[in-house]
């Protein structure tokens, strides 16, 4: 494959392999999304396969879906908008594994989708529930969280959330 | 993929949620909570919730003339559940203020408190009611003046987001109109700093101003002394909270003249406004005054004539206008104390059950926000059942409950001849 050139009527291809050592052949144009991609293409690694040690083949497939749809070349916005509602309707984990992949990618606007996705799924849930979706063992002892729970009583009031996606 | 979310990842998700959301999520860990109560993170998720908009709750404060207690009552709106949600809050500080506070200002859930009203230790508050945590201002070096009033503006910095003091020092007595001593104050910083720059020499009406927030700067109504004949000009003085810098705005023509007394500066659906009564006590008319293109002088436009002697039973008058709390309905006081709806288009009224004293009364809106959650002190909780509060005209008669009422009127008459007096000696 040939060097990063600024050419737009030739189209190069690259690599990208997810750490399950799956690999999926991307339109560079496509993939420089990715600004840490951009970077590696740019430093001239782009000849030989892209290791992706962080993402793993459901996420990295997940997010080409993403970069495809959102290449400047071929969506309109309605076809856009549409596609992310129904990303986010992913369950919560893979949203979250997602946002991990944006970061690692520096793809900006998921990494946005994808928090606000994550905000808007756990806004409402009780912190038990958020405990288990995020895996965390509360590192309280039962005085203290109780003290938490006592400054502001009415954050669990109200009809709360209780489901784990 | 992994069972531990790094922190930096937590931030994008975190600043996008409620305040709610955050505090209940605070006792999640140690490690969620330190994030979430972290100067850094509030700054940022302030920030965030203001360019986000999310729709405002109200604050109504008052004097209960039934309870004898100073009552902040909060609605909340939960747009998930679709229901509003209200809290009723005693002031902090138990007993420090007699009767209540001066509510100098709101800005994203902070309140700003002093105790001027009636007798005065130069205390200033910062309030976030809901987290229930309050941060007592430094004395400043303007309290060493001696003689001098004190005119503050309070709101939020966003360039630099902060919440800002600004406080001028007006001396007494004779010898004309001189510019005000200046302090301002940011929360980040935690001191005053003596302000340097250009202060205009314009009189503000002291005691009786209000201040209105709008783009990021505070405005004041005020006045000029102008010329051979020593008359008397009304004005805006604005602090940008911003550039920290003064600026002025000018009032309608129809404004310049009145009596600076009547004048009062408010907000109106996020534009400036000025309320125009008649006379300062026992007005019979309001005309609301709206700058409908912010600096623009031309646009200023008489939105209301609200006639407040509209009733001729004495104790139904209307005495004060809290602001606009829908599209079409004011909010205003009746000489009785009773919190009333008004629709000045239809004329119609609705008793909203709220017996106050009648200067106690503050109405604004309420954004719900985590500001002091890391530096603030926590105040023991001042939530109020709200079973049985409700005010009923019916106890109005008791005389012990008469008292506050009665002091009220008597101070702000006494400071109303005194600062007609401090305005003469001004002009002559």
């Amino acid at each position: 494959m040939a060097e990063a050139s600024s050419s737009i009527t030739e189209k190069f291809f690259l690599t990208l392999k997810s750490s399950d050592g799956d690999e999926f052949v991307l339109e560079e144009s496509i993939a420089i999304q990715s600004i840490t991609i951009k970077n590696m293409v740019e430093d001239g690694c782009s000849s030989s396969v892209i290791p992706l040690s962080k993402v793993d083949t459901e996420t990295l497939i997940k997010v080409i879906e993403y970069m495809k749809m959102h290449s400047s070349t071929s969506s309109n916005e309605e076809e856009i908008e549409n596609f992310d509602k129904k990303f986010v309707s992913n369950s919560i984990n893979t949203i979250l594994n997602i946002l991990e992949a944006a970061n690692f990618l520096d793809i900006n606007n998921l990494l946005e989708l994808c928090a606000e996705a994550v905000a808007n799924r756990i806004k409402n849930k009780t912190p038990e529930a958020v405990r288990k979706i995020f895996n965390i063992t509360s590192d309280f002892t039962p005085e203290e969280e109780a003290e938490i729970r006592n400054e502001t009583p009415w954050a669990f009031e109200g009809n709360l959330d209780h489901s784990l996606d | 993929m992994s069972d531990y979310i790094p922190e930096e990842l937590m931030v994008p998700i975190f600043s996008r949620l409620p305040p709610k959301s955050l505090l209940r999520f605070r006792c999640i860990s140690r490690s969620w909570n330190s994030l979430i109560s972290s100067s850094e993170f509030i700054s940022l998720h302030t920030y965030c919730n203001i360019l986000q908009k999310p729709p405002a709750g109200k604050i109504i404060r008052y004097f209960s003339l039934t309870q004898r207690k100073e009552i902040y009552s909060i609605r909340l709106i939960d747009v998930l559940a679709g229901i509003e949600t209200e809290f009723k809050i005693a002031a902090p500080f138990n007993g420090i203020v007699r009767y209540y506070y001066r509510i100098m200002g709101l800005c994203n859930g902070v309140l700003c408190l002093s105790d001027d009203l009636f007798v005065s230790k130069n205390l200033l508050v910062l309030w976030n009611p809901m987290i229930g945590r309050s941060i007592t201002l430094p004395m400043s070096s303007l309290e060493n003046l001696g003689n001098y009033m004190l005119v503050c503006g309070f709101g939020y910095a966003i360039k630099t987001r902060d919440y800002k003091v600004v406080r001028m020092a007006y001396a007494r007595g004779d010898g004309g109109l001189v510019p005000p001593k200046v302090e301002v104050y940011a929360l980040s910083s935690g001191i005053w700093k003596e302000f340097d720059g250009f202060i205009p020499d314009n009189g503000v009406i002291e005691y009786f101003w209000t201040q209105a927030v709008v783009c990021g700067k505070v405005h004041w109504t005020a006045y000029k002394i102008t010329g051979e004949e020593r008359r008397v000009e009304n004005l805006i003085t604005v602090f940008d909270l911003n550039d920290e810098i003064f600026q002025e705005l000018s009032l309608p023509e129809i404004l310049v003249n009145e009596p600076p007394t009547n004048l009062t500066a408010a907000e109106c659906r996020e534009s400036l406004a000025v309320y125009q009564y008649n006379t300062r006590i026992w007005s019979s008319s309001c005309s609301i005054w709206v700058m409908k293109q912010y600096g623009d002088t031309e646009s200023w436009s008489m939105e209301y004539n609200v006639a407040l002697n509209h009733q001729q039973l004495d104790h139904q008058r209307f005495g004060m206008i809290l602001g606009f709390h829908n599209d079409t309905e004011i909010l205003l006081t009746e000489i009785s104390g009773m919190l009333t709806s008004y629709n000045p288009e239809t004329q119609e009224k609705l008793h909203l059950n709220i017996l106050g004293t009648r200067y106690s009364f503050y109405f604004g809106t309420y954004k719900e926000s985590l500001a002091l959650l890391d530096k603030g002190e926590l105040l023991p909780p001042l939530y109020l059942s709200s079973d049985g509060t409700d005010d009923n005209e019916d106890e109005e008669n008791n005389a012990d409950k008469m008292e506050p009422k009665r002091k009220e009127l008597l101070v702000h008459f006494l400071k109303h001849q005194d600062v007609i007096a401090v305005l003469r000696a001004r002009i002559i």
